[in-house]
């Protein structure tokens, strides 16, 4: 399966945490960060995540060890677009990158501020208090990229994997993964979601 | 005028081919799930701040200070 994983699974994937409650969520994105590993899934990702990945990784850990953790996710991405390991396509997306900048353009104008289908009440982690949702310009340009890919998008944010699902995206959103349905992606497979 | 639009944009086309080519010689010897293992054993104890990802993400993303 080709995934885009959002910056803060990554940044789950990228180190074990201290604190008890964000361990399940370590274990969740690790494993799947491992089949990208192994190639049974395939990591691809726009240049900004790193970039993000990056900032977090240098407040939670030491400088050389967020440095490494970058590396590693550079090493196991097959894509950071608009670069790839493929030489034939990166003379492509020089070209390509021009219709992935129109389409975070369009989507721009759509993705500020999502108000909540009531109807949509019964999706996990619904927050019956919240009547809205508020993106900003990187959600753009993850969830456009996830579309420019037809790739599935797995974040841990609500948000902006509830206005990845209005949008008809394969999205999970990683809270709300069970330990089989993460083995289940982690082998490669799609999983029903809702 | 429209000269210099072009001549910006045969720089900008020559820049990145020199980019590219520079990535497409890097020759990385493939992770395997082992190096990954072992880093992140390194960053059970190295941790420095509690951060809890998502959250941090998001107020950065749409709620980062204003100075």
């Amino acid at each position: 399966m080709r995934l885009v994983l959002d910056s803060d699974v990554l940044v789950n994937a990228l180190r074990v945490p201290k604190n008890g409650m964000l361990l399940s969520l370590h274990d969740k994105a690790s494993q799947i960060f491992e089949s990208c590993i192994a190639g049974v899934n395939e990591l691809v990702i726009p240049s900004v995540i790193p970039i993000e990945v990056g900032t977090v990784l240098s407040k939670i850990l030491p400088s050389d060890l967020a440095g490494e953790g970058v590396e590693k996710l550079l090493q196991v991405s097959t894509e950071i677009y608009p670069f790839t390991t493929d030489p034939s396509l990166n003379s492509l997306y020089s070209l390509s990158s021009n219709l992935y900048f129109q389409k975070c353009l369009a989507n721009s104008s759509k993705f500020g501020k999502i108000v909540k289908n009531p109807n949509d009440k019964s999706v996990p982690g619904w927050n019956k208090s919240k009547t809205e949702v508020l993106l900003g310009g990187m959600d753009v340009f993850v969830v456009s990229y996830a579309e420019l890919k037809n790739a599935t998008l797995l974040t841990n944010d609500w948000s902006l994997w509830y206005a990845a699902w209005k949008m008809g995206l394969a999205s999970y959103w990683l809270t709300g993964l069970t330990i089989e349905q993460v083995s289940d992606i982690s082998n490669g497979l799609t999983i029903k979601y809702l | 005028m429209q000269k210099i639009q072009i001549d910006k944009k045969i720089k900008a086309l020559e820049e990145q081919v020199e980019l590219l080519k520079s990535f497409g010689s890097k020759q990385e010897p493939p992770l395997t799930i082992e190096d990954y293992r072992k880093y992140l054993d390194k960053t059970r104890k190295a941790v420095l701040e509690f951060i809890e990802p998502t959250e941090y993400i998001r107020k950065t993303r749409i709620k980062g200070g204003f100075y």
